[in-house]
């Protein structure tokens, strides 16, 4: 890693607590520059293609052609020297290229193989992810250095195993590669690949048309191969007596990584971030401690470093102050409001969109009308668009809306599977 | 190691790695003699003498109690090299930089000077947008001649008995100077070192973005900056 980027971090908070008060909110903003963007980055990397192959990909046919064209953009995309490897799955996992359960590094020749291996791709068979993640990560385990990235393109449920199979596969790939998942069609599982996707730190989204993937696949790999560093961490340390309540991501997407700690030592946990690029992620964190006496000096409540190995690369201070003076201790930090809103909306899309599928309108009416006046108030216009495809709006200030009888249910999965897609505050604001 | 108002040992110097409190600016321990402050009244976590109903320096309140217990009065000086037996007594970080000595004779001025002023640059850099530090619309440069062993850069404190020679509690005082945050010192050679005892928010040199370690000399050349606060750099003048 020649060009590592250099990190900053920043904190959004009012330190202000009135007396009495335990609970500290404040955004942390990591930002990265100066990593190189594009070509090279310097850093080795490994990518493993995985091309859902079952027999519904050939329904339609056009599934598969674009399934198979996508991935020959992916490999196109790759630098030379990244070693890859393309594996096709069903009921089970198969190598496409190379033959041998290995990663092979990216080359003219190797390229062109490997497409060409695509091409004689075939849909036949069950859904068996478990078992694709596990092909997966015995390859990435002989290339343990450097950015370790996959791509998963599904476009059915996970059938062929049991939810605990793949739960446990889930788990062994943890922190062994970051995974992008992709569903294609209407026939998969929006929880399931979001499952999946969130514990690997990967994104995850619906290719509604086919013929969009293949852009999609070109986009990933390049943004794969942009990434100049692998396995950040978020060091947080608290205080004796505290209690972190939660670490979120807020953006680029709402993703709770409070129950990803591992302990470092008695008072401070490190929470993974996979692989960064040139950058800028927000976390919003929350911890509680024992109130302090007011006009006491400002105390830090929690320590926040960004590590790089055994490397702390940035830090910063979230901070406490108790005071009388309720001018100060009632504000609330812009940036901190925000992204409680957005989590709002993500949550009121959740449950909405599962009450409506469960017949409960009532339910569904409040929590979409809800989400549409969050949507409208923070700006969120690629979410408010979505959201007005599944409802008929009739006042976006205050979220008065009617279900829409008939829904496109590509456009209800799309709503859901873009939920926790964020905004940042708009200008001005924060 | 620094030692926080609780009493925990840290490693970390701004806070304390067990309870966060606040280390930079750390009181001194309650002192052997009995002495000062308008009611001769001291804090019983920290020692700081009483000035009204929270302590200056922890919040202790007098009124509810709730701290620490009051600690027993420490004998009287048994040596007349140290006042207790307490060693945090020697640990520099704990205690203000320069306790009350015997009078010296005011030695001659040196050869050097120092300019203090409020930098526009260096409060760009430092100040992070949202933070509420407007930069002074008026603050004239002083120039501070160098004299005697140490000078003393901080803020003035009535109640602790602190007036350092660059005072930067004077109007526009600069909000982000700890009330000892750094000491230029005489060497033997006609040169100047400085310290930071452990401010608060750290001092840097030359437009670095690393504050220099506490405690710990670094030398000084004619023309090199030391920046305090949020917006002061003090410039090292040799006048001959
Ligand atoms: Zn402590
Ligand atoms: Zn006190």
């Amino acid at each position: 890693m020649s060009e590592q980027p250099d990190f900053s971090i920043r904190i959004d908070q009012n330190k202000y607590l009135p007396q009495g008060g335990q609970e500290v909110h404040a955004v942390v903003t990591v930002e990265s520059t100066g990593a190189p963007v594009g070509v090279s980055t310097g850093a080795s990397a490994s990518e493993v293609i995985i091309i859902d192959t079952s027999g519904s990909m050939d329904y339609p046919r056009n599934k598969m052609t674009s399934a198979i064209k996508a991935a020959q953009a992916a490999v196109d995309t790759l630098r030379d020297g990244v070693n890859f490897a393309v594996v096709s799955g069903s009921s089970r996992a198969t190598m496409v290229y190379p033959r041998a359960e290995e990663l092979v590094p990216a080359s003219a020749r190797t390229r062109t193989e490997a497409k060409a291996a695509l091409g004689r791709l075939t849909a036949t068979g069950g859904t068996a992810m478990g078992a694709w993640l596990s092909l997966a990560g015995r390859l990435f385990a002989r290339h343990p250095d450097g950015i370790r990235h996959a791509i998963l393109l599904t476009d059915g449920k996970n059938q062929h195993e049991t939810p605990e199979q793949l739960d446990q596969a889930v788990a062994a790939s943890v922190g062994r590669f970051v995974c992008d998942c992709r569903g294609v069609g209407t026939d998969w599982e929006v929880a399931e690949l979001r499952k999946v996707a969130s514990a690997l730190l990967g994104s995850m989204d619906m290719v509604a048309s086919p013929e969009a993937l293949e852009a999609d696949f070109r986009a990933m790999t390049e943004t794969a191969m942009g990434k100049a560093v692998a396995d950040v961490a978020l060091r947080v340390w608290t205080p004796q007596n505290a209690k972190l309540r939660f670490v979120k991501q807020v953006l680029p997407s709402m993703e709770d990584l409070t129950g990803r700690r591992t302990d470092v030592d008695e008072r401070s946990g490190d929470y993974p971030l996979g692989a960064w690029g040139s950058e800028s992620r927000d976390y919003h964190v929350c911890v509680e401690v024992p109130p302090g006496e007011v006009g006491a000096r400002e105390k830090r409540v929690a320590w926040i470093k960004l590590m790089l190995g055994d490397q702390v690369v940035a830090s910063g201070n979230v901070l406490a102050e108790w005071t009388d003076d309720e001018a100060q201790s009632t504000r609330i930090n812009p940036k901190v409001a925000h992204y409680t809103g957005q989590a709002e909306l993500a949550e009121n899309i959740q449950v909405g969109l599962q009450a409506r599928k469960e017949g409960d309108l009532d339910t569904a009416t409040a929590r979409l009308g809800r989400a549409v006046a969050l949507a409208h108030e923070s700006g969120n216009e690629a979410i408010a668009g979505l959201l007005g495809k599944v409802v008929d709006v009739d006042d976006p200030a205050t979220g008065r809306v009617r279900l829409k009888k008939d829904v496109d249910k590509a456009d209800e999965m799309s709503l859901d599977t873009r939920s926790t897609k964020t905004v940042r505050t708009r200008k001005g604001e924060g | 190691m620094a030692t926080c108002p609780a009493g925990h040992t840290s490693t970390a110097t701004d806070y304390c790695d067990v309870c966060g409190a606040g280390i930079g600016e750390a009181p001194s321990p309650p002192p052997a003699s009995p002495v000062t402050g308008a009611t001769g009244e001291r804090c019983p976590d920290c020692g700081t003498p009483r000035t009204e109903r929270f302590c200056e320096d922890c919040g202790y309140d007098y009124a509810v109690g709730g701290g620490r217990p009051t600690p027993p009065p420490a004998a009287p000086p048994p040596a007349p090299i140290r006042s207790t037996g307490d060693p945090d007594e020697e640990d520099p970080v704990t205690r203000d930089w320069a306790p009350a000595k015997a009078p010296v004779p005011e030695p001659p001025a040196t050869d050097w000077a120092a300019v203090v002023i409020a930098d526009r640059e260096y409060h760009d850099r430092v100040v992070t947008e949202g933070e509420d530090f407007t930069f002074p619309p008026y603050c004239p440069s002083r120039r501070i001649p160098l004299a005697g062993e140490q000078v003393r850069i901080g803020r003035r404190s009535v109640s602790r008995g602190l007036a350092p020679e660059i005072d930067l509690s004077e109007p526009p005082a600069d909000p982000g100077v700890s009330h000892t945050h750094a000491v230029l010192l005489a060497k033997p050679d006609g040169t100047w070192t400085v310290v930071d005892p452990g401010s608060t928010n750290g001092t840097t040199i030359n437009e670095g973005d690393t504050p220099i370690p506490v405690n710990v000399e670094v030398p000084l050349r004619d023309g090199d900056r030391v920046h305090v606060g949020v917006w002061t750099t003090i410039t090292l003048r040799r006048l001959r």
